[in-house]
């Protein structure tokens, strides 16, 4: 194949390589991170306009009929796992200052709970006692669950998913702390780049699961709570 | 050098300036007096002649913009040409100056705010605007005067074609729009499918037709001709097709063509549903 | 990394191993094979019971399923898929190595910024000319108020594709081939900060246009590039071909206005602070920030048709307590930062070429930065102006009548920065200088049309009308696409290592900017004197008027055959070898040697100054590139 993944590293146009400091990457993680919850604030905010327009404007009275239940039970569920898992992503970042291993307990621990939200949700679509025809509310319900279970939520515990996967197979397991960014000396390949690496990918991580779980909280109020 | 020196334009702008100034009084009023009245949607009713104002206006606005850019961009780009053959030097490092910034921020944000003001007051139909749709509840202050003694139309838009109701008439149906002239009408837009638009070119009027919406525009025909409906939002396959005749006429015509129509239909009368500001179609029968 | 590796690297494969990798033709073929899978296998079975799907000819279940399914075929088979598939297993983050040798990496996924730039240049003019042939279809149907060429729903489907084809492929118009080539040169960099994203946004465009196109082999659409509630929920098929590939450009949109951001704010070289940055990336920044933030809310309006249609859910249904009006405010909340999309990288090119060819720095550059700023930010606040009439809370008419006029603020100043750098300068009228300078000619009378229109009671006579048609063609191709050729004629000699001939583009120009008016300026009258928009039947007075239009579009049209004359001309027979600097700019990207090196620069370059340093002889040269270590570190790199 003559497609080759190099490692931060690059053939300039004469023979060697440079080294990209790892900074680099670690600004591109932190900015594109931030970036990209500033997009899903306005892909929600969309979803969020549907709800609050059709609430108001509820046209012909049926908003949400009587025999659409709310299911309240499955909702806690979900928001439940999704903060817990958001904890344990925070608990995670601050293991990081004990090494890679530590890090990685919190972080397996966290992927599961957000795999639980995701069965809990999948459970939830399978056993909805309403369909999507069965006005507004149930309209939006489904999109927004949808869109957040099905995109969110699977994005999330895949980025997760490949963190924890290249730390079992890369990490070192020597405790030490992980600072955000090493000197470029360490980058050259081996456990030292890769380890801070991976510090910098799990916090910005954390930024973007946190923003989630803070967008589950507004949707359980809103789908939940205030229906 | 006091500040009057240092804010002085180039000769070069106060000779432009001065032809701006004279080409302009000199433009404008000729514009806005004599072709002002000639001016789009023309005056078959007060809406249309409100709007036609305001074109005016904007018109009487925009005339002296054009000229001072085509002189500014004619002078500079002739008198700033690089002489061919003459070796390529750079021009003078000039940054910005303030002055000039204030004053052209300051000038367009004045023309800006005139507009804005200038066109929410047509907006109130006191003064001619409106013939635009409403919506369903417009609020009491943008609506005439004399609006409760409107003469209500309905107007029902359809894949691909227009129906009119008179609810006041016990709710009569018909293809063509007939209206008695000078006298208030509030259109009542509404559409039975998909999305419409009820545009009357020579009355002004312009309402989307929206299922399950009622769009009310209101304006008062001034002039007896007859003209056509078209409709101006696509809505399908023959949305260029969708148009209807337009009579205003004079009141006594009105009221015999009315007593006409009544006449005619009043057999089948008793099976028309029942007057409604919305309808909504038998979901089988619904288009598609 | 071995030696050895390298060396394979850098070679040439066997075409016969080349063609086994992921590639264009893989992804076609799994593109293909993904949509027969999708519709035939999955969505028979998803669709199977629901009789109003499966008793009709018209299955929007299997038929979205097949779409989904294809382009995510496309995808895999281009290789997207192979890297987070890696990292899935546990592979540590990398880049792609660059292939920097050959012409196949164009007709694959390929992470050099500066072969997607190329890429998003053929594929715009591709797509480009396929619209454009559909407007000389559509004109020709306006030849006569009664007799047609086409069937009522032919040519209501023209009429779609040709505006839908047109705006998603003029949101990458000028960010997708030149922001991807420069903007990284520009700042400094080496790369873009998402590389393999970036292709990815250029690939979702070839895709979304065959998805569209596909939309003929499946009766068209009849709802024009807005796609208004309920007429999309009750068109047949291949409306969902317009849904999908209009949020798949969304996709594409706020992923290059992603990368943009993250790029511009992450990896500017030392030195390059702010206020030194060229004005076309503030152009880019404004244009990203918009994309970023518009572009999610269409793939939300576009999603949520797609379920009306598909799964039954009833946000568009009037009386099942959804509304078309839901509609038509997400549409617009993303369709006027859309508009400005396209303008404002159009103000970013013409300001550097009329600074380049008048021989002056860009007069009032922080107010050029306001100006293109608060465009961006103003045009959030807008979108109600398309919705005058619609039956929208009147009370608002009088609050989007002031944030539309005061819009035209912003775009004033950049008008002033023009004015400004032509005074004094010592302007020579190359073919970029005259696009550039026809910009503001077109987009003058496109601003002020939209002065009358953004006049509510004027609005109510003009709305859906040809007037508007005009007003929206005049600013963006009067503005967008002038300065899109202003940009092709300016950056050509460096990315391609040739000059586009003087003459044939001086030809094509004047019959652009000629035609282009006589074209569209009659289309205000038209527009005024009562024609809708979207008809093949108008009133029989305006006949001569429309005739003068479509004969007047013939020659438009006629104008960018000369284009790919010159094009085809310069590019493979004349072949006159271009200079690095032929036009003798001071900016970044003409310092750099032709063609440029795969990794731009050998090493970060230390930024000095402006790249505006025209007339000043103690003005420092815009960068070193060669900077030491201590040059460096002081710099603050």
């Amino acid at each position: 194949m003559n497609q080759i993944d190099d490692p931060m590293r690059f053939q300039s146009a004469g023979s060697g390589y440079y080294a990209e400091p790892p900074q680099v990457m670690a600004a591109n993680l932190s900015a594109g991170v931030r970036l990209l919850c500033a997009a899903l604030v306005s892909f929600f905010g969309a979803f969020l306009f549907t709800y609050l327009y059709l609430k108001e404007t509820d046209s012909g009275a049926v908003w949400r009929a009587a025999a659409v239940k709310v299911p309240t039970g499955t909702g806690v569920a979900i928001l439940i796992c999704i903060l817990a898992s958001a904890l344990m992503t925070a608990v995670a970042v601050g293991a990081l200052r004990n090494g890679i291993a530590s890090w990685r307990s919190a972080a397996i621990v966290s992927e599961v709970l957000a795999l639980a939200a995701l069965g809990v949700q999948c459970y939830q679509w399978a056993s909805l006692d309403f369909g999507p025809g069965s006005g507004p509310y149930a309209s939006v319900f489904i999109a927004w669950t949808g869109f957040y279970g099905g995109v969110a939520l699977t994005s999330a515990i895949y980025w997760l998913q490949t963190m924890v996967a290249s730390s079992i197979k890369h990490g070192g397991s020597k405790p030490g702390p992980v600072a955000a960014v090493e000197g470029a000396a360490e980058h050259a390949g081996g456990g030292g780049g890769f380890v801070a690496r991976l510090g910098v990918e799990a916090r910005s991580f954390a930024f973007f699961w946190y923003f989630l779980a803070g967008v589950q909280v507004v949707t359980f109020v809103l789908l939940y709570l205030v229906a | 050098m006091n500040w009057r020196d240092k804010l002085r334009p180039a000769p070069a702008i106060r000779r432009i300036m001065w032809i701006w100034l004279v080409l302009s009084v000199i433009a404008t009023p000729l514009v806005v007096i004599f072709v002002g009245p000639m001016l789009p949607p023309g005056s078959a009713s007060d809406a249309a002649h409100g709007q036609q104002q305001d074109n005016t206006v904007m018109v009487g606005i925009v005339l002296p913009i054009i000229i001072a850019l085509l002189l500014y961009f004619g002078y500079a780009l002739k008198t700033f040409r690089a002489k061919p053959g003459e070796e390529q030097t750079d021009g003078p490092p000039l940054r910005g100056e303030t002055p000039v910034m204030v004053a052209w921020i300051a000038v367009t944000f004045v023309i800006v705010l005139f507009l804005a003001t200038w066109g929410a007051y047509e907006l109130f139909p006191g003064e001619e605007g409106a013939g635009g749709g409403m919506g369903p509840t417009p609020i009491s202050v943008a609506l005439p005067a004399d609006a409760s003694s409107a003469l209500p139309v309905q107007v029902i838009g359809q894949q691909w074609a227009w129906t009119y109701r008179y609810p006041t008439y016990g709710g009569l149906e018909t293809t063509e729009l007939v209206l008695p002239v000078d006298k208030l009408v509030r259109f009542n837009v509404t559409s039975i499918d998909v999305i419409h638009s009820f545009w009357s070119n020579q009355l002004a009027v312009k309402a989307d037709a929206v299922p399950g919406t009622n769009n009310v525009a209101f304006a008062t025909p001034v002039k007896i001709e007859s003209s056509t409906v078209r409709c101006a939002e696509l809505c399908g396959l023959w949305h260029g097709h969708m148009t209807s005749p337009i009579h205003v006429v004079s009141q006594a015509k009105f009221e015999s063509w009315i007593t006409a129509q009544q006449q005619k239909w009043a057999p089948i009368a008793k099976y028309l549903p029942k007057y409604s500001k919305t309808y909504a179609p038998e979901p089988t029968y619904r288009g598609g | 990394m071995s030696a050895m590796a390298v060396e394979a690297r850098g070679s040439r494969e066997p075409w016969w191993r080349q063609l086994g990798a992921f590639n264009m033709f893989t992804g076609i073929a799994l593109g293909i094979a993904g949509y027969f899978i999708g519709a035939l296998v999955i969505g028979a079975a998803l669709s199977k019971g629901i009789d109003f799907q499966t008793e009709t000819n018209q299955n929007d279940i299997e038929f979205v399923v097949g779409i989904l399914f294809g382009v995510a075929g496309f995808l895999i088979g281009m290789g997207f898929l192979n890297y987070p598939v890696k990292r899935m297993l546990g592979a540590e983050p990398s880049m792609r190595a660059k292939e920097d040798t050959g012409i196949a990496r164009y007709f694959t996924l390929c992470t050099d910024h500066k072969v997607v730039g190329i890429q998003y240049l053929w594929g715009v003019l591709f797509f480009f000319l396929i619209a454009g042939l559909n407007a000389m279809m559509i004109r020709t149907e306006l030849l006569y108020p009664t007799e047609h060429f086409w069937s009522a729903d032919n040519y209501i489907s023209l009429v779609g594709l040709h505006g839908t084809m047109m705006m998603m492929m003029t949101t990458s118009m000028i960010l997708g081939p030149f922001g991807n080539y420069f903007v990284p040169i520009l700042i400094g960099s080496k790369r873009m900060a998402f590389p393999r994203l970036e292709a990815l946004s250029f690939w979702l465009l070839p895709a979304a246009e065959v998805v569209l196109l596909a939309a003929v082999g499946a009766k068209g659409f009849p709802t024009g590039w807005t796609g208004y509630a309920n007429l999309n929920v009750q068109a047949k098929l291949g409306m969902d071909c317009y849904l999908i590939s209009f949020a798949m450009i969304g996709l594409s949109m706020a992923l290059v206005g992603f990368n943009m951001l993250a790029t511009v704010f992450t990896m500017r070289a030392p030195g390059m602070t702010w206020t030194r940055l060229p004005i076309f990336v503030w152009a880019v920044i404004s244009t990203a920030i918009l994309q970023l933030l518009a572009a999610p809310v269409l793939v939300a309006a576009m999603s949520l048709v797609l379920m009306d249609r598909v799964v039954g859910t009833t946000f568009f249904e009037p009386f099942s307590g959804g509304t078309p009006f839901l509609y038509e405010n997400l549409f617009w909340f993303f369709g006027h930062p859309e508009v400005y999309i396209l303008a404002l990288p159009g103000f970013g090119v013409v300001l550097e070429v009329i600074s380049v060819f008048a021989r002056k720095p860009i007069w009032g550059y922080r107010l050029a930065i306001a100006g293109l700023l608060g465009v961006a930010l103003l045009s959030f606040f807008v979108w109600q102006h398309h919705l005058f009439v619609s039956g929208i809370n009147a009370n608002l008419r009088p609050f989007f009548m002031l944030t539309t006029e005061l819009i035209s603020l912003p775009t004033a100043l950049v008008f002033l920065n023009a004015m400004g750098t032509l005074w004094k300068g010592k302007i020579k009228y190359t073919v970029p200088m005259l696009f550039a300078l026809a910009l503001f000619f077109n987009f003058f009378i496109g601003g002020a049309s939209g002065i009358f229109i953004s006049d509510a009671p004027s609005d109510v006579s003009t709305h859906g009308s040809f007037f508007v048609m005009a007003h929206f063609h005049y600013t963006i191709m009067g503005g967008l696409v002038f300065a899109f050729f202003a940009g092709v004629y300016y950056w050509y000699p460096k990315m391609f290592g040739v000059k586009l001939n003087e003459r044939i583009g001086k030809l094509q120009f004047w019959m652009f900017f000629i035609f282009f008016n006589l074209t569209f300026f009659p289309l205000f009258a038209v527009g005024m004197l009562g024609q809708p928009r979207r008809v093949s039947a108008y009133a029989p007075r305006l006949q001569w008027l429309n005739d003068w239009v479509t004969a007047a579009a013939y020659v438009l049209g006629s104008s960018f055959v000369v284009f790919v004359i010159n094009v085809i001309y310069s590019t493979f027979f004349k072949r006159e070898e271009a200079a690095q600097n032929p036009w003798d700019a001071k900016s970044l990207e003409w310092q750099l040697p032709t063609p440029i090196p795969v990794d731009n620069f050998e090493r970060v370059p230390v930024i000095n100054g402006t790249p505006y340093g025209y007339g000043d002889p103690s003005a420092p040269v815009v960068a070193n590139l060669n900077p030491t270590e201590a040059e460096v570190v002081a710099a603050g790199g």
